[in-house]
């Protein structure tokens, strides 16, 4: 009988201790650190090749890793591990002359041989994010002056490549062979105003300590926690004061951290909802394409399916309030059913008695692509082309079989959302790209103007053109965009004013979390 | 003179490595049938750059997806004969560690699980089964009835709506604290109560099971000559229940629990991905969701070796048991 109770006594004793233990870690809130939630939890270790290859991944990793420049809080270019740099009139060559004050998290000083390595070891290691390969040479000067020679103008050079590309150690990752394979702890060896102390996969959780050697200012705060958690339980945590900031808010969720005294930022995500054709298919011609933007009601879809949450989307594929736009107005191909019957007929399309349509004696039926995010949308783009007489076939596909779907032209319509943000370069993929989230169009007149854009050299002579691209893009609709859904972050008092980085965070991460909030 | 045992065993093996053998082939070949690209699915952020050809073909190389099947299947088959289970990019982590961080998570929530359904099934199908049709076992069967119905993906929802989010006693996910305590005692104590959920859900499907079982032997047993004659003796209580009962029914459950093991390993993935537990079942389906072959086929092939394996031993122990009577 003794052996029986001894271990029960101990049980007994634990649980009590581990009670107390419970109360007094409810107490004890340290005042300089910030737990941020993420409903997805494990974005990979956070160096340049081994992050997860989406958005929020590039983000976290910019806490850690600096690039040659950065953002101000209302998206001017700003100096970073470059204190200044200059373009040569023809566009061809950049110098940059970096912040000696700068250091590695191991205490190396940062020098313009480890941009200048960061160029090349990119150039054989392809990042995903960003691409060197305009860059002819990155040559060192002297420790502190970078000279970059490229094959052709570049446009986007500063706002996108100096920007968005993170600058590696030349004394780490000189010897890596294979960077994606390279997550020892050095691998988070960056000069940010954070470094990576742990990283717990199975957890999705992240623990980032200020960097008290930062050139650029005083990190806010001693540490920060990226924590994995769903909504619902960030709003009880965010009401109990366990965590500070929920980073993506479902917008519906904005009036429930409103009530728990929460601040929240709102902005559009630029991340429009649009409507794809199949260019090689039946909607190559443009006449087509604007009797199926006739034939939604995007007013009706935002109403049912989005309600507050987002808004009608601009068709001139840059969204309103980003810097990009332009002050023209786009047709918005309102809701017309008329117009759109004419459309179909003088393209030999017949109408039955039935209210249905015929083309070539057949009657229509279109199919339509959409991952499950978009599965509500396309239920209603689907009713109101049913009610106008063309049949649809509606497949809800998960990712991966989406993406091989469309990639194999297995379509006529598809739903997608997809970013605007980051430097106009994007276009050439986002439009003209073959990937699943592309527009996948091909016209001549549209492309040049994204060419011309490219190696504008002035800021003036690019708004121009891109101004002329976007009347185009609309009237060309090489994608019809439905909606412009709200991103909403929510925060304590801890941080204040957060605003989402107008254009985008770099690559053009829709996030209001940028690191110039969390350096003082 | 070889013991039964160890005659058992032999037997048993044979069997099972060829299962596993074709399931090695099996888990190379199936996940390559679906719909989706790897590649495609790792870059399919619209931030992300168009690759180059070559860029593409390289990476396509790092995720073991160079030249045709024949090529990576032969890959594949030599680095498993090497005990390399291969490295998957889109976690950048070799497969091994991977397992090596969830599996001992999944198996906290079966090793807990187990004891559970099988004593309170053991305990319940006795207590019903001594007297069929009384009002104990009217109740009782009656309940298990409608909790075998229940899929174990649902019973685990409604735990968690009950429990979790309803009446919030116990935490809803993970398993463990935002900020696991540097105290060993807290930190087993915040282990265990984050496994409270998962492991009633995980129970609760395998109860049925054993109940059912458990009732249908007792109610036999009840006619036999021994349990009469024990009866008879004035032996009740706990006793009877565990000396006469239980002990008879030692083999049976025995040899019911090799071929619950499957359903139970299949059970943990849905219950894991309800709680958002951090075991296998999670890394599975979100390898599945990525296509991340490797890493499919190296959590797969290693949790079917481990059922697999405790299926031998468990069989092999139950067979010679049943000999015996």
């Amino acid at each position: 009988m003794h052996i029986f109770h001894q271990p029960l006594v101990r049980v007994a004793i634990a649980a009590v201790a581990a009670l107390l233990l419970t109360i007094a870690a409810g107490i004890a809130g340290p005042k300089n650190q910030l737990v941020i939630t993420d409903a997805r939890g494990d974005r990979g270790m956070l160096a340049p090749y081994v992050h997860g290859r989406n958005g929020i991944g590039y983000l976290y990793t910019t806490y850690v890793f600096d690039s040659l420049l950065s953002q101000s809080k209302d998206g001017e270019l700003v100096p970073a591990l470059a204190r200044r740099w200059t373009v040569s009139k023809d566009g061809l060559t950049c110098d940059v002359y970096l912040d000696l004050r700068a250091s590695w998290h191991d205490g190396q000083q940062v020098t313009a041989a480890d941009a200048a390595f960061t160029f090349s070891y990119m150039k054989e290691h392809p990042y995903v994010f960003v691409s060197v390969d305009n860059v002819r040479e990155a040559e060192v000067v002297s420790p502190d002056h970078l000279k970059l020679s490229l094959k052709k103008p570049d446009a986007g050079l500063l706002n996108g490549l100096l920007l968005s590309m993170p600058v590696l150690p030349k004394h780490v990752y000189q010897d890596v062979a294979e960077p994606q394979r390279f997550a020892a702890p050095e691998a988070v060896i960056g000069s940010g105003p954070y470094r990576l102390v742990e990283y717990s996969k199975a957890q999705g959780r992240y623990l980032l300590e200020g960097n008290a050697d930062y050139f650029l200012g005083k990190p806010k705060f001693k540490h920060i926690a990226i924590v994995k958690m769903a909504t619902d339980a960030a709003l009880r945590a965010a009401q109990a004061g366990d965590i500070d900031v929920i980073s993506y808010l479902p917008p519906d969720r904005l009036e429930q951290a409103e009530e728990i005294g929460l601040n929240v930022a709102k902005a559009f995500s630029h991340h429009s909802v649009r409507l794809g054709f199949n260019h090689s298919g039946r909607f190559k011609d443009k006449s087509l394409r604007h009797a199926i933007a006739y034939a939604i009601d995007r007013p009706a879809i935002i109403k049912t399916v989005f309600q507050e949450t987002a808004d009608v989307a601009d068709t001139g594929f840059f969204q309103e309030e980003s810097v990009w736009h332009s002050k023209e107005q786009h047709p918005a191909y309102a809701f017309d059913l008329q117009r759109a019957s004419d459309l179909l007929i003088s393209n030999g399309w017949t109408r039955e008695e039935d209210g249905v349509w015929y083309r070539d004696g057949e009657q229509v039926a279109l199919r339509l692509l959409a991952s499950r995010r978009e599965s509500k949308t396309a239920k209603v783009i689907a009713e109101q082309l049913e009610t106008f007489g063309i049949e649809l076939d509606v497949r809800i596909l998960e990712r991966a079989a989406l993406q091989d779907s469309l990639t194999e032209g297995n379509y006529d319509l598809a739903l997608y959302a997809s970013g605007t943000l980051g430097d106009p370069n994007g276009i050439m993929r986002r439009v003209f790209g073959s990937k699943w989230a592309s527009d996948d169009y091909s016209g001549e007149e549209l492309r040049s103007l994204a060419i011309a854009q490219s190696v504008a050299t002035t800021l003036k002579e690019r708004q121009e053109i891109l101004g002329e691209f976007q009347n185009v893009y609309s009237e060309e609709l090489p994608a019809y965009a439905i909606a412009n859904p709200y991103m909403v972050t929510a925060y304590n008092d801890k941080l204040s004013s957060l605003k989402f980085m107008p254009g985008g965070v770099a690559i053009g991460v829709p996030s209001a979390l940028h690191k110039s909030y969390l350096v003082d | 003179m070889v013991p039964p045992i160890i005659l058992n065993m032999l037997s048993g093996l044979g069997v099972r490595l060829l299962v596993f053998a074709l399931l090695v082939l099996l888990v190379f070949f199936l996940p390559r049938m679906l719909p989706g690209d790897p590649v495609e699915v790792f870059l399919s952020s619209d931030l992300s750059r168009n690759l180059t050809g070559a860029e593409s073909a390289e990476l396509r190389a790092q995720f073991g997806l160079s030249g045709n099947w024949p090529q990576q299947l032969a890959v594949y088959l030599w680095d498993l004969v090497r005990g390399d289970l291969g490295y998957s990019v889109p976690h950048a982590a070799p497969v091994s560690d991977l397992l090596k961080a969830s599996i001992p998570w999944t198996l906290l929530l079966i090793a807990c699980a187990a004891p559970i359904f099988l004593l309170a099934g053991a305990a319940g199908g006795i207590e019903a089964g001594k007297a069929p049709g009384a009002f104990f076992d009217r109740i009782a069967t009656g309940v298990v009835t409608v909790i075998a119905s229940i899929p174990p993906f649902t019973s685990a929802v409604l735990l968690l709506l009950a429990f979790g989010i309803l009446w919030p006693v116990l935490p809803s996910g993970g398993s463990e604290p935002l900020f696991p305590s540097s105290n060993p005692i807290q930190r087993d104590f915040d282990i265990a109560r984050h496994a409270v959920l998962p492991v009633l859900a995980l129970s609760l499907h395998e109860i049925s099971r054993f109940y059912f079982l458990a009732r249908g032997e007792a109610i036999t047993l009840s006619q036999r000559p021994f349990i009469l004659n024990a009866c008879g003796r004035g032996i009740k209580g706990w006793r009877l229940r565990t000396a006469y009962y239980g002990r008879s029914l030692f083999p049976v459950f025995l040899a019911r629990m090799s071929d619950a093991l499957t359903g139970l390993f299949g059970a943990v993935l849905f219950v894991e991905i309800v709680f958002s537990y951090p075991g296998t079942g999670h890394l599975i389906y979100n390898a599945i969701l990525d296509r991340d072959y490797v890493l499919l086929q190296g959590a797969v092939i290693v949790m079917a070796g481990l059922v697999l394996l405790l299926n031998w031993v468990i069989d092999a122990v139950a067979t010679s048991l049943a000999r015996r009577g």
